[in-house]
């Protein structure tokens, strides 16, 4: 089995590379922000990647999808993650699409999938909540007739909101919640924004079933394609960091020839080759070899997590004083680092899991 | 460059490699020796077996006495072998540096000569570039090759020589052009270290063993077809082993590494007290930071020759201390006690290369997480230290400038 990239795969992270660099330049999107548009001013963004499929990279060719797979998948939101795009392509393209995929009824399927896979609809899902952490097993049945759901991607922005909750014991079910309450939790990420929703239960119609593990391994698929991101955004703060040491000046010479920056950069490199090899491990585990996804989404998470929040943190010490400031790209990765970093577990809790399965605890 | 990085992880045998595998297993099953740690002559009979059955050179063109076949297949024999827990290579200089240098540099002459010897253990060697004055500053090495008809006289001093005590040749690098910039002036040789004028002395280091040696150069003659390259062409020959030593010693300690950390969690799982949640999950942490260098070393495969060796080699080199860090620690108040009689029996322990060797932990002293975490400390200065690594990594791989 060789997993370099294909051809096709080489086409999709050329061709995503240079659209994303034309149509998305990070300083556009510092701009809107501070315009106070919101992402919402993204929409000619979505509807171009609608155009190239990406949201429907994973829907099946049945309900109208590209029908790639994780692999595939991480080899573009690497490119995404480069290019910090907005989150409504993980929350519908990515979460929804792997939940109806995995959960939703042939109904459902076919009601959703296509309209989720060509952009017309922008989908999200809610699975966490307020007393749950990351544990689906923490997960509580409806109380006083209404189910919250917290850390919800995007729901502001989706024509769609799933949520996945347990029902008792091992059984979880997928519904659509409808006439929802949103709230904005005000991530420190503006990109991605989270929300609080909750649902009347009378207003949550089903529309699948399964188990935990299923819900755990939509969340794992979720994960990878996440860590993805995180290992593209760590690859390209470290471009600009680069860049940046080699022609800013101190002391009469670039501060690129000090072996202190020097070190710090070498370090961002060690982290961003373990962090790429732990993401297309878990993305091929998770398309050929389903009994390694829990560990291997597990390693990807942990490294992600570890390598991009250094490398973001790393690229504005080197930055110096300018990295620290609004007008400079960095805070933005940085932001997003650190809020994927304590979405779908944090370190400590994939360690646990990993510990777990070694027998240690 | 970093961002066109095409990622390749294996996970598991294509059917051939499957095969291979298999075969090999049931070879090593069948021959794996029990040799005592510092037997030599059954080390290298050992070697010569190995070889003889076709496990060796596996990635050497076949007209040398290789195999002719892919880093997959090294992969593979890596991994079966530290499966099977069989001796170290008694010729590991040869094979991982050497040969693999001498491949990409040397003669025809050279090649026909010198390799076949390296596989069958007939001819063991070791590398001379190091000097007391000439650490990480290697351009800055003393030692004098000077023209003398059809021959070199060498003099000067050679330090942290592996294997030089039972070594047959050194691939040495001396200065034959004082008057040159310092990179300019140095030439690579093939010497005899049975030559007259050659004294090998045992440097004992902190584990107490003598694993390393001095090697003294007096006046010794080395025909001048016993240059590698041009004259005054060494510093490119000593890159290209570098790049190479770098390569293999990663690939060839990963897998030593998984080894190392099955070993930990047999310790662990054998223990009264399980772990506290903050140990458990520093050998989590161990176990994805392993992993991931196993792939990566896969994953980088293609670009392992060139200086993306020095991100593996320091990663490995930082993982393998934490690994030997998180192992002592696991021993408790035991953790400062020497099994085994301690570092008088260092080098002499009547422990064995085998089947058995590793399982056995605690009985003998270079089985202990003790020993293993002195040696350790070795790690992030052989083969380069990880502050020179690190500039490598930041001039060569990212293009920093240089001062």
């Amino acid at each position: 089995m060789d997993f370099s990239l294909n051809d096709e795969q080489i086409l999709l992270r050329d061709s995503a590379r240079a659209f994303l660099r034309e149509e998305w330049p990070v300083a556009e999107l510092r701009r809107m922000l501070d315009a106070d548009d919101g992402i919402s001013a993204a929409g000619a963004l979505w509807s171009k990647m609608a155009d190239l499929g990406w949201p429907g990279l994973l829907v099946s060719e049945d309900n109208e999808g590209l029908g790639l797979g994780m692999f595939d998948l991480a080899v573009l939101m690497e490119e995404a993650g480069r290019h910090l795009i907005p989150g409504t392509l993980h929350a519908s393209g990515v979460l929804a699409a792997t939940a109806l995929e995995t959960l939703g009824s042939h109904a459902a399927q076919q009601r959703y999938l296509p309209d989720i896979a060509g952009g017309a609809l922008k989908a999200t899902v809610g699975i966490y909540e307020p007393d749950s952490g990351w544990t689906p097993m923490m997960l509580q049945p409806p109380s006083n007739g209404t189910a919250t759901k917290r850390y919800v991607p995007d729901a502001a922005e989706a024509g769609l909101i799933l949520f996945l909750g347990r029902t008792g014991g091992n059984a979880v079910r997928l519904s659509v919640a409808r006439e929802a309450e949103i709230a904005n939790l005000h991530s420190m990420d503006v990109t991605r924004p989270l929300y609080q929703v909750s649902c009347r239960e009378e207003n949550l119609e089903p529309v699948g079933d399964g188990t935990l593990g299923d819900l755990q391994a939509i969340v794992d698929k979720a994960s990878i394609a996440l860590s993805a991101e995180m290992a593209g955004s760590a690859a390209r703060v470290l471009e600009t960091t680069v860049d940046y040491v080699k022609s800013r000046k101190q002391f009469g010479r670039a501060v690129g020839t000090f072996q202190a920056v020097q070190h710090k950069a070498a370090d961002m490199l060690i982290g961003l080759e373990k962090a790429l090899t732990a993401v297309y491990y878990a993305a091929a585990a998770a398309d050929e070899l389903p009994d390694q996804l829990a560990e291997a989404a597990s390693i990807a998470k942990a490294t992600a997590n570890a390598t991009s929040v250094h490398a973001s943190q790393t690229g504005i010490q080197l930055h110096g004083g300018l990295g620290f400031t609004w007008e400079q790209d960095l805070h933005l990765y940085l932001k997003r680092a650190k809020a994927c970093e304590f979405t779908y577990g944090d370190t400590k809790w994939h360690l646990d899991r990993i510990a777990h399965g070694l027998g240690l605890s | 460059m970093y961002n066109n990085c095409k990622p390749m992880p294996r996970l598991q045998d294509t059917s051939e490699e499957a095969t291979y595998r298999a075969r090999l297993r049931a070879w090593l099953s069948d021959n794996a020796p029990s040799i005592a740690k510092h037997d030599v002559d059954a080390l290298k009979a050992w070697q010569r077996q190995l070889y003889e059955a076709g496990w060796l050179g596996l990635t050497w063109p076949a007209e040398y006495g290789g195999q002719g076949l892919g880093f997959r297949q090294q992969a593979i024999f890596n991994e079966e072998a530290a499966r099977a827990k069989v001796p170290p290579s008694v010729n590991n200089i040869g094979l991982m540096i050497v040969g693999p240098a001498l491949i990409a540099v040397g003669s025809e002459e050279q090649k026909r000569r010198y390799l076949k010897p390296i596989l069958t253990a007939e001819e063991i060697w070791c590398q001379g570039f190091s000097e007391p004055n000439a650490g990480s500053d290697l351009a800055g090495l003393q030692a004098r090759a000077v023209d003398d008809g059809d021959d070199y006289v060498v003099t000067g001093q050679k330090i942290w020589t592996s294997n030089s005590l039972i070594a047959e040749y050194i691939w040495l690098l001396a200065r034959t052009d004082p008057a040159a910039p310092r990179h300019k002036g140095i030439t690579a040789l093939i010497v005899d270290l049975r030559s007259p004028g050659v004294t090998v002395k045992p440097l004992r280091q902190i584990t107490g063993e003598a694993e390393f040696g001095e090697v003294f150069f007096d006046e010794v003659r080395v025909p001048k077809a016993n240059r590698v390259g041009a004259e005054n062409d060494g510093w490119i020959v000593g890159m290209k082993t570098f790049t190479r030593e770098r390569a293999n010693i990663s690939v060839s300690l990963s897998v030593r590494l998984q080894q190392q950390f099955d070993r930990l969690l047999e310790g662990i799982r054998g223990r009264d007290v399980p772990l506290d949640t903050q140990q458990a999950r520093e050998v989590a942490l161990a176990y994805v930071d392993s992993q991931c260098l196993t792939l990566t070393c896969e994953r980088l495969a293609g670009r392992l020759f060139g200086f993306e060796s020095s991100v593996v080699k320091v990663a490995w080199a930082e993982m393998n201390q934490r690994l030997q860090e998180i192992g002592i620690s696991t021993l408790g108040p035991d953790a400062p006690l020497l099994p085994g009689g301690g570092f008088d029996q260092a080098g002499e322990s009547s422990s064995t290369w085998g089947t058995e060797a590793l399982s056995e932990t605690g009985e003998s002293f270079e089985n202990s997480w003790q020993f293993g975490y002195l040696r350790s400390r070795a790690n992030t200065i052989e083969g380069g230290t990880s502050e020179i690594l690190r500039t490598v990594i930041a001039e060569r791989v990212l293009g920093l400038p240089r001062k």
